[in-house]
């Protein structure tokens, strides 16, 4: 007893040496520090500032009061008109996107599963190879894939995005499932065998459910980075109906030139969908983002 | 207790998926950097090593790789820097701080293809972004033409770096909270100054934040090619291109396929020298763990 | 009847013998606690019972039945696991149900077990819970729950109490203990807590090393300790060993008095010994083997004195109250049995009558 109160006295005490200092040392470094950081702050903000003040004003406007005056007027209709025209390339990324995902997440989680969980001969190896794979670059892989796709007359298709986004992607998914699964308690699943489940059971009832701060995290994840892909949207594709947004906004870009107020509409159109998500589950993207490199 | 095969049926659909269209592309195109195929329709004849020899020689492919080792250096120091700096700002702020965290975290969801096309018009010169706030700010006289032949491979690398600041300052913010804080309080106690504290105490604890940073940093610097893709196409005159857009441009404008996977295969070698001594140290950690 | 039968059990990882042949035998109904100090094979052993680990060589059967390549459902038995393992994202109820619902029980035959259960462990109020809105102790029941539910032949318990606060370790000790007279199962209990093997157990099962060192009750291996090791590890403070020599009428430790005893003639004079002593069986005297005093811990009730008598460290237990302090001497005499063991073998040669020095 005696022992608990001790050491729930320590870290008040410490706690005041720090406010002492913060009081009467710091406050001039403090605001020096404040200000430093709300600069770099502002500066941070403008281009995602600037592109969405340009991309609601006029092209007259632009050109009269320069780039950073307050819009003359609003003209919302730039982001209309972007959106109906960016329209089938959203719509493209979104049948690319979403399978991707999923498809990604259900054999990595599994593989995941498998890897932490199993003792199995050529486990370390197999995870070795992952991990290097999660680095292969994707020049390594763009002429190859690209000839077989031609080859198997995939090329020009959705599937063909997806299949390569899968597994493109499965190496960094496989890393983070494995490394969640190895913090959840082994005795979970003794006590699942115990109560009568099977290999199949115990990892759809109990690991996958167990496992949904690391899939959810996976899931924005994947989302921001495949709906972002450039590459191979460029190179597996010829015509514009099965061209993700990555690659819609460079022809809207190419079409519109000087008119920066479209260009940034169409920007701003694009870059919707994976800044709302990134907005709404950031705390989601952190964690997956530092699941991932905690390790090492 | 486990019948032999449970563990391997779980790895299977990814072991096939990235067997198929991942693994086997990659022994390809070291083959393929070994012949002289162009386009998809007939393979190449076989010619050993004969497109690397060309390589030695290729103009466009030395100047190229000078871009990439000056994207490279800059990647290593700038925005990790001023990550680090952010990160120990923020950490210490204790109002607004997520949404200050937002707005640093933010670049990390656009994509390169719109963080290219927002940087090209912010460097577009007289009417962009940059030079109207350079006007306003009355710095007029350091503007110069960004994207010109001079300055536009280091353009490219600011805008890059915008978004590779965002991700080393997660990063390292994490790197932060993973240090507890009774051994800074004890630092203090022993009479250490903040300078001391920070480099003696903080920065050695932050090293594993420090060596993803770094290496993420270096990989982004090698592989760099969607951004200029967007941003210039590798001009004026070839002086932005990175060796990552000359292999795109040799195999799918010239159709060198040969060629192009064998610059390929350079980048990929450049990259694996990073990665092997990350892979030993992760091996060292998983072998502790599984014993 | 053998409940469960141990025979003969070998576990080997690779190069390392885990559990060098293991013969237990436990009857129907029987509260068994296996104890030892960590990694003595303890928790291998029931895991081996529980069908997680594989054997490596002899029998293990349950009911008569060799249960060696059955899986763990198959073998009739549930378990309470350290952690407890209660599957977070599932409520009280689902936790307690898991196995009937994988076996495909029908609802209102499951919802009638998980109350029966609930109320037995006074979890009622608490089903629709998830286990993280539970404390401790109601965690450890609704484990215990989980394996009432599903009625088995054997329960398992792997060191269910360690992650528990001393307080409410000793209250769970009870109703675990009551929970057993009420249901009449049979139990297996490992623990590395001696007390709590003393105070649960019909039979205890010390193990060191991977072997038995002795089985028997909880008096039986309190007055009858059948080596040096379990006469070390069960009771506490433990019993003090000196070393001696048998001469006439007693032991002789060191240049210390000689410890008068009854007849030792079952002993040759001149043999090497050790002698234990439990720290309650000295008393305080003029004359006596003389304590150099490290520190007394008063309770109260009792004065417990650590010190050492010619070099070896020894406990004794007083009732009444000592003063002493660093550097102080005491004297003693043993008044209770000695308990007398081969200096080689360590192995127990039998019990000696301290003589009531007046």
């Amino acid at each position: 007893m005696a022992h608990t109160e001790i050491n729930t006295m320590t870290p008040r005490r410490d706690a005041q040496t720090t406010t002492f200092f913060e009081r009467y040392e710091e406050p001039m470094a403090r605001s020096l520090q404040v200000a430093l950081l709300l600069f770099l702050a502002l500066i941070f903000f403008l281009p995602i500032g600037g592109t969405l003040l340009t991309s609601i004003r006029t092209i007259p406007d632009i050109t009269q009061n320069g780039a950073w005056a307050m819009p003359e007027s609003y003209q919302w209709e730039n982001l209309s008109t972007a959106f109906f025209q960016m329209l089938p390339y959203l719509k493209a990324s979104v049948i690319i996107t979403l399978p991707s995902v999923f498809g990604t997440l259900l054999v990595a989680t599994m593989a995941g599963y498998s890897l932490s969980r199993m003792r199995f001969r050529g486990r370390i190896w197999m995870f070795l190879i992952i991990v290097s794979l999660s680095f292969v670059p994707v020049h390594t892989q763009l002429i190859p894939v690209f000839r077989l796709m031609s080859n198997i007359g995939l090329h020009d298709t959705f599937l063909a995005q997806i299949i390569v986004h899968i597994m493109r992607h499965i190496p960094f998914a496989v890393l983070i499932m494995t490394n969640f699964f190895n913090t959840v308690p082994g005795e979970l699943r003794e006590a699942a065998r115990i109560d009568g489940a099977n290999e199949w059971k115990i990892f759809q009832k109990i690991y996958v459910p167990v496992a949904r701060p690391a899939i959810s995290a996976l899931i924005v994840l994947e989302f921001t980075w495949i709906w972002n892909d450039l590459l191979w949207g460029l190179v597996l594709t010829q015509g514009a109906d099965r061209r993700p947004v990555t690659v819609g906004i460079l022809s809207f870009q190419g079409e519109y030139e000087i008119a920066y107020n479209m260009v940034a509409s169409g920007a701003v159109i694009a870059a919707i969908p994976t800044l709302a998500v990134f907005l709404i589950f950031q705390k989601h993207f952190i964690r997956g983002m530092t699941m991932g490199s905690v390790k090492g | 207790m486990n019948a032999r095969y449970v563990p391997w049926l779980f790895l299977m659909p990814a072991i096939v998926i990235y067997g198929f269209f991942g693994a086997i592309p990659i022994f390809q195109t070291f083959y393929i950097s070994m012949t002289d195929q162009v386009g998809v329709a007939a393979p190449g004849e076989f010619i050993g090593l004969n497109n690397y020899i060309d390589l030695l020689s290729d103009d466009y492919f030395l100047n190229s790789l000078k871009n990439t080792g000056i994207w490279v250096a800059c990647f290593l120091f700038v925005p990790n820097t001023l990550a680090i700096i952010i990160a120990l700002l923020v950490k210490r702020t204790f109002w607004g701080a997520s949404l200050i965290k937002t707005v640093f975290f933010m670049p990390l969801a656009l994509s390169f293809a719109i963080v290219g096309v927002i940087w090209a018009w912010i460097y577009e010169p007289g009417v962009g972004l940059l030079d109207q706030l350079l006007t306003l700010v009355g710095l007029d006289f350091l503007i110069v033409e960004w994207l010109g032949p001079h300055a536009g491979n280091f353009s490219v690398i600011a805008a890059a770096a915008w978004r590779q600041v965002a991700f080393a300052t997660v990063v390292f913010l994490a790197g932060l909270s993973a240090i507890p804080q009774e051994l800074i309080e004890a630092a203090k106690v022993d009479g250490g100054t903040r300078r001391q504290i920070f480099f003696r105490v903080t920065l050695p604890l932050l090293k594993p934040a420090t060596t993803i940073a770094v290496s993420s940093a270096l990989i982004q610097a090698l592989l760099a090619t969607e951004i200029v893709l967007t941003m210039t196409r590798g001009g004026p005159f070839g002086t932005t291109e990175v060796v990552g857009y000359r292999m795109y441009m040799e195999t799918f404008w010239n159709y060198k396929f040969g060629y192009g996977a064998s610059i390929g295969v350079v980048v990929t070698l450049m990259t694996a020298t990073l990665v092997v001594p990350y892979v030993r140290r992760m091996a060292k950690a998983q072998e502790r763990e599984w014993g | 009847m053998a409940d469960v039968a141990i025979k003969e059990v070998h576990k080997h990882y690779g190069a390392v013998e885990a559990l060098k042949g293991i013969d237990i035998e436990i009857d129907t109904g029987e509260f068994v606690a296996l104890v030892g100090p960590s990694g003595c094979g303890k928790t291998t052993l029931l895991r081996m019972i529980a069908g997680l680990e594989d054997i490596t060589a002899g029998d293990i059967e349950i009911a008569g039945r060799v249960v060696n390549d059955l899986q763990p459902k198959a073998r009739d038995i549930a378990m309470v696991f350290q952690n407890y393992a209660l599957y977070p994202h599932m409520k009280v109820k689902d936790n307690m149900s898991f196995s009937m619902q994988l076996a495909g029980a029908p609802k209102d035959e499951i919802k009638q077990k998980v109350e029966e259960a609930a109320r037995i462990l006074n979890l009622s109020d608490y089903l629709e819970r998830f286990p993280r809105e539970l404390s401790g102790g109601q965690r450890q029941r609704v484990a215990m729950g989980r394996a009432i539910v599903r009625n088995p032949k054997v329960f398992l318990f792997d060191e269910p109490l360690s992650n528990l606060d001393a307080k409410l370790r000793v209250s769970m000790r009870a109703e675990i203990k009551s929970l057993h007279q009420r249901l009449g199962t049979t139990a297996v209990y490992v623990t590395h807590d001696q007390i709590e093997a003393m105070t649960m157990a019909d039979k205890i099962v010390v193990m060191s090393n991977g072997r038995v060192e002795q089985i028997g009750t909880p008096l039986e291996l309190y007055d009858e300790p059948q080596n040096l090791f379990v006469a070390a590890f069960i009771g506490s403070p433990s019993m003090n060993l000196l070393d001696a020599k048998v001469v006439d009428g007693g032991f002789q430790v060191a240049d210390q008095p000689l410890i008068a005893s009854g007849p030792t003639d079952w002993l040759d004079n001149g043999r090497d010994v050790v002698v234990g002593v439990r720290p309650d069986n000295f008393a305080l005297r003029e004359t006596g083997l003389a304590i150099d005093v490290t520190v007394t811990e008063p309770t109260g009730a009792e004065t417990q004195v650590a010190g050492h008598i010619a070099g070896t460290p020894v406990t004794c237990l007083f009732r009444e109250r000592v003063e002493g302090r660093y550097g102080d001497v005491l004297k003693v005499v043993p008044n209770g049995p000695l308990h007398v063991f081969d200096k080689l073998t360590g192995q127990r040669l039998g019990t000696a009558q301290a003589a009531s020095v007046n």
